[in-house]
């Protein structure tokens, strides 16, 4: 398959004064088209940043990125949110949907960006709410009346709804409790068996052993590659 | 981005916030309450004042003796000989008490031509009856407030007589008190208040009645009557220059000209008095919007995941404190409005000595003052979210996803 995603010794660093933090210590990465993989580490061990890098949310003090055979760092503010629009969707710990808007409203959101109608954007919601596991009577109700697995389902029918490339999603099940953890894996499974490419950053070992492969992080860099067992699964695990 | 789509999500976010847009909104609407309020009432005290000025005569100049001299009829024969004046009659003015009721009012009393009057003071019309003849020296025509009361009921009517009480000042500061009795055979539709002729509170009466009844024997003035108003100018420049500081000349069309000037300094400090109101809305805003802005730091790094760009987040935080100003106008406007013809229902009194004059001028609206004060008031919503906009624009994703 194709790659998607390569990161050449991509560094991160932070800089608080005269202090130097390294959030990323030289990252190698390639993520070919399809593929579901997780990244896997302790806390502080630099996933969020990395997943930062590969959303293209943040820019990488050395190294390179490239998505789809193009250097990201050649790319503008304005290009790099076309990338994301199109290319990315996000999936967060916390859901971050916006309270004020509807559930609708919430998931059209990477459609008004990209200025598609109105009657359109509500197929397109409706059909990424299905996919997400989520139930369309969702739709006029705000995030807050819906439970943390439901605004999840929610969180990621926004992420899906622009048919981006790429899925990333920074611990998806550490706000949930178990039950509502099995419904997101099984619906990030259902989405890869579509075709779509997907990386989970967690800690949990039981949400890597879902995925094709798991990337070992630690102070960061990456420091081995481990076969999941599916054995291990949040799904077939009691 | 679609429009629509940047107003309604706009409209979400402060109506999220519902008390403290309210209170914002309210903010901004003082600018633009108190800008058509006070600039309507002035403009339109303003017009009025000028109007009336210029009703007296665009085409009169009053000459008034100084000093020692006495106008004569030499004097009166010069200025009829003068090229582009039409007519020139003297008149005799002074000030009298008569009593209506129980109470005593103090009038004006004009002793000249009154078809003079009539020709020189355009909208002076007679309510009834009918001027007197040349010879009837008994005979007066009143001024509204005379013949009616405040509420619009008959006091004196046609064929009465009046009592009035003159008073004179004789040689040596004597002031000696003359009774008169006339008779009314006309009386004025209401004018209105005037700077310096107040038909509604005075007597008028022929030249020889002001002679023979009153006793007065130096003409107060002259009047006279320019064929166009062009010539004006001109023909009071040649009388200042003809009797230098014998007399004094007042050109109506001067006086309304200066008015007009003087109200126009007053429109423009009443303006910027406003725009205080609008800097003070500025910073309301401004400190409502970078509020809002640090609030939803996480949510602009979301939006700027899902591929938000720097200038559409501006346009939409722009596009929400542009909204507010434009409610705040709307309110503000409304309320101007509103308050401007409660302001104006008061009227406006001007006192000096025992003459009163109460103008009551509608309120200027108009579509400029309108327009004005809408496009300062939407200038006060986008300079006030320029900033917050512009940062929130300018925060990078990364450390906005981070922001607790």
């Amino acid at each position: 398959m194709p790659e998607i995603i390569k990161l050449i010794n991509v560094k991160k660093a932070y800089r608080v004064g005269n202090i130097v933090t390294w959030g990323l210590r030289g990252v190698d990465l390639v993520v070919e088209e399809g593929e579901f993989i997780s990244i896997i580490g302790p806390s502080g061990s630099g996933k969020t940043t990395l997943l930062n890098m590969l959303g293209l949310l943040d820019k990488p003090s050395s190294g390179k990125i490239l998505i789809e055979g193009i250097d990201v760092s050649t790319l503008g503010d304005r290009e790099l949110a076309r990338l994301r629009n199109r290319m990315i969707g996000f999936v967060f710990q916390t859901f971050n949907l916006i309270n004020r808007l509807t559930v609708l409203e919430n998931i059209e959101l990477p459609l008004i960006v990209r200025s598609i109608p109105r009657s359109k954007r509500i197929e397109l919601v409706k059909k990424a709410l299905l996919m997400a596991g989520g139930d369309p009577s969702w739709l006029k109700k705000k995030p807050n009346q819906l439970s943390g697995g439901q605004q999840q389902r929610v969180a990621i029918a926004r992420a899906i709804v622009g048919n981006p490339r790429i899925l990333l999603a920074d611990e998806p099940t550490g706000n949930l409790d178990r039950a509502s953890a099995k419904i997101v894996i099984q619906t990030f499974k259902n989405l890869h068996s579509r075709g779509q490419t997907i990386i989970v950053v967690t800690h949990d070992p039981e949400v890597a052993n879902c995925t094709q492969k798991i990337y070992l992080l630690q102070d960061g860099k990456i420091i081995g590659l481990k076969k999941p067992d599916p054995d291990k699964c949040i799904l077939v695990t009691v | 981005m679609n429009p629509i789509d940047v107003i309604r999500i706009a409209t979400k976010s402060f109506s999220e916030r519902k008390l403290r847009a309210v209170l914002t909104i309210i903010g901004i609407a003082i600018g633009p309450l108190a800008l058509v309020m006070i600039s309507s009432v002035t403009q339109g005290y303003s017009k009025y004042i000028v109007t009336q000025i210029e009703s007296l005569g665009q085409n009169l100049i009053a000459v008034f003796p100084s000093g020692d001299y006495d106008l004569t009829q030499q004097d009166l024969d010069f200025m009829r000989s003068i090229p582009g004046v039409a007519r020139a009659e003297p008149f005799y003015s002074t000030q009298g008490r008569i009593k209506i009721g129980a109470e005593e009012k103090d009038i004006y009393i004009y002793a000249l031509p009154i078809d003079f009057l009539l020709q020189a003071v355009s909208n002076l019309e007679i309510k009834g009856g009918s001027i007197p003849g040349p010879t009837e020296t008994v005979k007066v025509v009143v001024g509204y407030n005379i013949a009616y009361d405040e509420n619009g009921n008959s006091v004196y009517r046609l064929g009465d007589v009046i009592s009035i009480t003159v008073m004179r000042i004789e040689s040596g500061g004597k002031v000696k008190f003359k009774r008169v009795s006339v008779i009314i055979s006309g009386i004025f539709d209401k004018y209105g208040g005037a700077m310096f002729l107040n038909p509604d509170d005075t007597i008028f009466m022929n030249l020889d009645a002001g002679e023979k009844l009153i006793g007065m024997k130096k003409w107060s003035g002259i009047l006279i009557l320019v064929e166009d108003s062009s010539l004006v100018e001109n023909i009071a420049t040649y009388l200042r220059n003809t009797y230098r500081n014998s007399v004094e000349i007042v050109s109506f069309l001067a006086i309304a000209r200066i008015a007009s000037s003087i109200t126009n300094a007053v429109n423009f400090m009443t303006f910027a008095a406003s725009l205080a109101a609008f800097a003070v809305a500025i910073a309301g805003v401004a400190a409502t919007m970078i509020t809002s802005v640090i609030e939803r730091t996480k949510e602009i790094g979301v939006m700027k995941a899902l591929g938000f760009t720097d200038r559409q987040v501006l346009t939409l935080i722009l596009t929400e404190s542009l909204l507010m100003s434009i409610l705040g106008g709307i309110i503000g406007i409304s309320l101007g409005v509103i308050g401007a013809y409660a302001l104006a229902s008061r009227g406006l009194t001007i006192s000096s000595g025992t003459a009163v004059i109460t103008i009551n001028a509608h309120p200027e609206i108009n579509a400029v003052l309108i327009a004005r004060t809408a496009l300062l008031t939407m200038f006060v919503g986008v300079i006030g979210g320029l900033f917050p906009a512009y940062r929130a624009a300018k925060i990078p994703p990364a450390v906005a996803l981070r922001y607790e």
